[in-house]
């Protein structure tokens, strides 16, 4: 191995690299990884929320967004969503409002269509497998928020409400700060 | 000379040279890291994010978590009037004056209502806010700066809320109120020195 390190392709070709590109993009991407966490810290916080009912239109949705993206489709305002989404569920857990079901689905929809939207209409050009790729971006949500949420639900102490609520607000006045950087435009 | 008369010239004669996180620009770097330094670069607003903990833990709750709360939300919003160049007069004196009465308040054991402590915190945060989006970088990643800064902020909250928890303590209470004497006379020096340039 040490005479040959070509030959050892620990993380060599799987043909999942795309799927793997895709699933990991929010980890890379701190607007799409504030939006998750916002999401799971929500969800997480909030019992009554339809939670497989909202995961599945957030992941469905991604996928709709990623797919429209790698045909070239720019969803206006995408990447808005995705700011102002993360702004909203930051103020939705600082505030531990919880939502009516169909507001949630609704919210859950917007949220992935833009998501995947954003995620893939950049990368079309450099990716080799779309549809890998684009599932990649569906389930990338789902794990993403679900760890949180499980993680959330799992810690019920009473610091763990006031933690939820100051990463709320942290979330929140993240993006309020990158929401008027984007508005104000480069330096 | 008393003992609060020497402490406050040691105070004067020492501060000046670490009081400097919004004066001599923007720490180097991009990104998170700049942003995460920029706190932590300046004592004024160590001591003034040090003292919004220590105030909220000496309060009790809610204020214990609205008072850390409030206070990144109206910087934020401080920091956005900064970016987009609303005016406002005096920023520097506001920081140091923020540490005057925010320490003061710690030391005389003042308790007003949630709502009043509330305002007053998110009334110097506009200041904070102000001075980090003026200072902002130019090409820097506005995402990781800004999550870097909030983060920073928010640690030192929570270093002050522990620092609270001293009160836990047999005569706690004296030592928290030592404390938010110690960082009111900072402040004094601090403004003094602005004062005097």
């Amino acid at each position: 191995m040490a005479l040959a390190p070509s030959p050892s392709h620990a993380h060599g070709s799987t043909n999942l690299g795309d799927f793997y590109g895709g699933l990991m993009q929010p980890l890379f991407h701190f607007d799409s990884l504030l939006l998750l966490i916002g999401f799971g810290a929500w969800v997480g916080q909030n019992v009554d929320t339809p939670r497989v009912r909202t995961a599945v239109a957030v992941a469905a949705a991604a996928l709709v967004g990623a797919a429209l993206g790698l045909v070239g489709i720019a969803v206006p305002g995408a990447p808005w969503i995705v700011r102002c989404g993360a702004l909203a569920l930051g103020l939705l857990t600082l505030a531990r409002l919880d939502l009516r079901p169909e507001l949630c689905l609704l919210l859950g929809v917007v949220l992935g269509i833009g998501q995947g939207n954003a995620a893939s209409i950049d990368e079309r050009q450099t990716v080799a497998q779309p549809i890998l790729y684009a599932l990649g971006l569906a389930f990338g949500p789902i794990l993403i928020a679900s760890w949180f949420a499980a993680l959330v639900e799992n810690l019920k102490a009473t610091w763990m409400d006031i933690a939820l609520r100051v990463l709320g607000s942290w979330i929140a006045a993240v993006c309020l700060l990158v929401t008027a950087l984007a508005i104000a435009g480069p330096r | 000379m008393n003992f609060s008369k020497a402490l406050c010239a040691a105070v004067v004669l020492i501060v000046p040279s670490l009081a400097g996180a919004h004066e001599a620009g923007a720490p180097a770097g991009n990104g998170f890291v700049a942003g995460f330094m920029h706190p932590i670069g300046g004592l004024d607003h160590i001591l003034a994010m040090l003292a919004v903990g220590m105030w909220g833990a000496q309060l009790g709750n809610p204020a214990i978590w609205v008072l850390p709360v409030a206070f990144p939300l109206v910087m934020a919003l401080g920091g956005v009037a900064g970016i987009i160049g609303v005016p406002l007069p005096s920023v520097e004196l506001g920081i140091a004056i923020s540490v005057v009465i925010l320490g003061a308040m710690i030391a005389l054991d003042r308790r007003p209502p949630v709502a009043v402590a509330g305002l007053l915190v998110a009334f110097f945060a506009v200041f904070h806010g102000y001075a980090h989006g003026v200072e902002l970088p130019g090409q820097t990643d506005a995402v990781a700066y800004s999550a870097g800064f909030v983060l920073a902020t928010g640690l030192i909250h929570i270093a002050g809320i522990g620092i609270g928890f001293v009160t836990e303590l047999e005569h706690g209470m004296r030592l928290l109120r030592a404390g938010g004497a110690a960082i009111s006379l900072t402040g004094v020096a601090l403004t003094w020195r602005l004062l005097g340039s």
